[in-house]
C-alpha cells in the first residue's frame, strides 16, 4: 500500500489563465465584475474536496485561501 | 457555417437534451440546423419524435451517400442524424464531421454535434471558429473535472472556442448557489448564464419532444433563448 502524499502538481499562473481565455474564449468583452471574495473563501474552506482542489491547483496572483 | 460541439464534462449532465433544445431554438430563430449524434447511446431521435424502435443511423454507413439516407427531418424542419445501433462503425467520426461540414456549408446550416463525454477533442478536425460547449452540473465532481480540463487545455496544440455551461442549475440548493458564485469569479471559460433545472425537460422527453415546444412559456425556454442568442453573437464576431 502506498502512502498518500500531498503533491502540488498543478500550477496555473495568471498568464496561463489569460492564455486559456485568449486561445479558447474567443473575443471577450471586458466587464467589471463584483465578487464576494469572503464568501468564495468560505465556500472553499467549507467543502474538503473543493479546498483540496484549490490548494493542489494553485492559482498564482489571485486570492488564495 | 457555425459548428457547435456539445459534450458533457462527464456522463449524465444533460448533453443530448441540451443539443436537441438548442437545435429547436435555433430553428425557431429561422436558422437551418443539422444536428448529428456522435454518442453511441443513440437517444437523440427520441427528442424529435423518432419511433423508439427505429435503429437506423450513420454508424451503419459506409460513405456519405449512406449517411444522408440515415438522416431524418422533424416537424419543424430540423435535420437530425442518429448514431444507430452498430457498435463498430466503418465511418470515422472525423470523416463524418468533415463530410457533414461540407454539406452544411452548401445548405448554410448550423451544425450541432451531440458528443459523448469521453470524446477526445484533440482527435477531431477542429479550428478556431468551432465552439465546444462543455456541460457541467453544479457539483464538486464537476468542479474537479473542470480544473483537470483546464490543465488539459493548457497543453493542447489545437485551438477552438471552449466554454463551460452549467446545466440543471438548482438555485435553491446551497452548494449549487455557492459553487456557481465561486465559478463566476474564479473559473475561466465559464458562460455568464446557466440552464435551470426544470421538470418540463423530463416531461417533454416523455412526450418525445423538446421542452421549448412542450412549455413555450417556461424558464427553460428563456434559458435556451439566452444560450442561442449568445452563440449567435459569438459566431457573428
Amino acid at each position: 500500500m502506498q502512502n498518500i502524499e500531498f503533491k502540488s502538481i498543478y500550477t496555473l499562473t495568471k498568464s496561463d489563465i489569460d492564455n486559456l481565455v485568449n486561445r479558447f474564449g474567443g473575443d471577450s468583452t471586458q466587464y467589471l465584475e463584483i465578487t464576494d471574495s469572503y464568501k468564495n473563501n468560505q465556500t472553499i474552506k467549507k467543502y474538503p474536496l473543493i479546498k483540496e482542489i484549490q490548494t493542489t491547483f494553485i492559482l498564482k496572483n489571485v486570492d488564495e485561501v | 457555417m457555425p459548428r457547435i460541439f456539445i459534450k458533457g464534462i462527464k456522463g449524465g449532465v444533460g448533453t443530448t437534451t441540451v443539443a436537441a433544445n438548442l437545435a429547436s431554438m435555433l430553428k425557431k430563430s429561422n436558422l437551418d440546423v443539422l444536428v448529428a449524434e456522435l454518442d453511441c447511446k443513440n437517444d437523440l431521435g427520441l427528442h424529435f419524435g423518432l419511433p423508439w424502435g427505429e435503429n437506423s443511423g450513420w454508424s451503419y454507413a459506409k460513405n456519405f451517400n449512406d449517411v444522408s439516407e440515415c438522416a431524418f427531418v422533424d416537424n419543424e424542419g430540423i435535420v437530425f442524424l442518429p448514431y444507430g445501433e452498430n457498435s463498430a462503425p466503418e465511418l470515422s467520426v472525423s470523416s463524418l464531421i468533415n463530410d457533414l461540414s461540407a454539406y452544411a456549408v452548401k445548405k448554410k446550416a448550423w451544425l450541432l454535434f451531440d458528443c459523448p463525454a469521453n470524446i477526445n477533442l484533440a482527435d477531431l478536425p477542429l479550428n478556431k471558429s468551432d465552439i465546444i460547449l462543455d456541460l457541467v452540473n453544479c457539483d464538486a465532481i464537476c468542479h474537479s473535472f473542470m480544473y483537470k480540463k483546464l490543465k488539459l487545455l493548457s497543453q493542447v496544440k489545437s485551438v477552438w472556442q471552449h466554454y463551460f455551461v452549467v446545466n440543471k442549475y438548482n438555485s435553491s440548493s446551497v452548494i449549487e448557489f455557492d459553487l456557481y458564485s465561486l465559478w463566476q469569479s474564479t473559473m475561466p471559460l465559464i458562460t455568464p448564464f446557466f440552464i435551470n433545472h426544470d421538470e418540463v425537460i423530463k416531461e417533454s422527453t416523455a412526450y418525445k419532444n423538446v421542452a421549448i415546444n412542450c412549455a413555450p412559456y417556461s424558464i427553460t425556454k428563456d434559458d435556451f433563448e439566452t444560450l442561442a442568442g449568445w452563440l449567435v453573437s459569438k459566431v457573428s464576431k
